[in-house]
């Protein structure tokens, strides 16, 4: 993988891949480790942990933007990039309504005999969903660079 | 319309240009090595935009750069 030969696009959706993968698994097992999510909300130290992982991926992503910027007169992303992120947003929103939808409609199911669901879901729903939606995005953008025939 | 083909002749263009690189004429036309990439091998249809660009970067018109084939429905 030489990333001297990719455009800025492709640089930054491997970034954006790996950076939030990292922060999205460091999230997950800062949320599902110890009590689970029914403690999560009243667990300061766990709370700490899970914005860590996600300060880290913003840290990370931010630095990695500014490492992959344009240079004096370089040609960094042109219409096919701007059609390959456009196309990847628009598949991206689809399969995180369809999580989301998934996702409140288990609960639901699970919760339906005690009429409550835990509130420490709420957590796991709002930053699993941004999490989700960042690596979604990032994954569709490499596919579909590389179905657009980008490749060498 | 899903048969239309729009093929390019970028690659034998470029030898016939003196063995231009896929960087200089991404250059030339204002777009990404990797667009080229995707022109020669047909995994991209340019906008018409970016057709001329390339066409001029050879000095020549879109028709001898791109070739359209009509589907079977037209």
């Amino acid at each position: 993988m030489n990333f001297q030969r990719m455009t800025q696009t492709r640089v930054r959706a491997w970034l954006a891949t790996i950076v939030w993968t990292i922060s999205a698994v460091g999230f997950f097992l800062a949320y599902f480790s110890g009590g689970g999510p029914s403690e999560f909300d009243t667990d300061s130290r766990r709370h700490l942990a899970a914005a860590a992982a996600i300060a880290f991926g913003f840290a990370a992503y931010w630095s990695g933007l500014w490492l992959t910027r344009k240079r004096e007169g370089q040609v960094v992303a042109d219409e096919r990039d701007y059609q390959v992120v456009a196309r990847a947003s628009q598949a991206t929103l689809i399969v995180v309504l369809v999580i989301v939808f998934l996702m409140c409609t288990l609960l639901w199911l699970i919760h339906e005999a005690e009429g409550v669901v835990d509130v420490g879901w709420m957590w796991f729903l709002a930053y699993g969903c941004m999490l989700l939606a960042l690596v979604t995005n990032a994954v569709l953008v490499l596919v579909l660079d590389r179905r657009t025939g980008g490749h060498e | 319309m899903s048969d239309e083909v729009i093929r390019s002749r970028i690659r034998r263009l470029r030898f016939e240009h003196g063995e231009m690189t896929q960087r200089q004429l991404a250059e030339a036309a204002g777009c990404t090595r990797q667009t080229i990439i995707a022109l020669e091998q047909g995994g991209y249809v340019p906008s018409l935009a970016l057709a001329f660009r390339v066409a001029r970067a050879f000095g020549l018109g879109v028709e001898e750069v791109f070739e359209f084939e009509p589907g079977d429905g037209d």
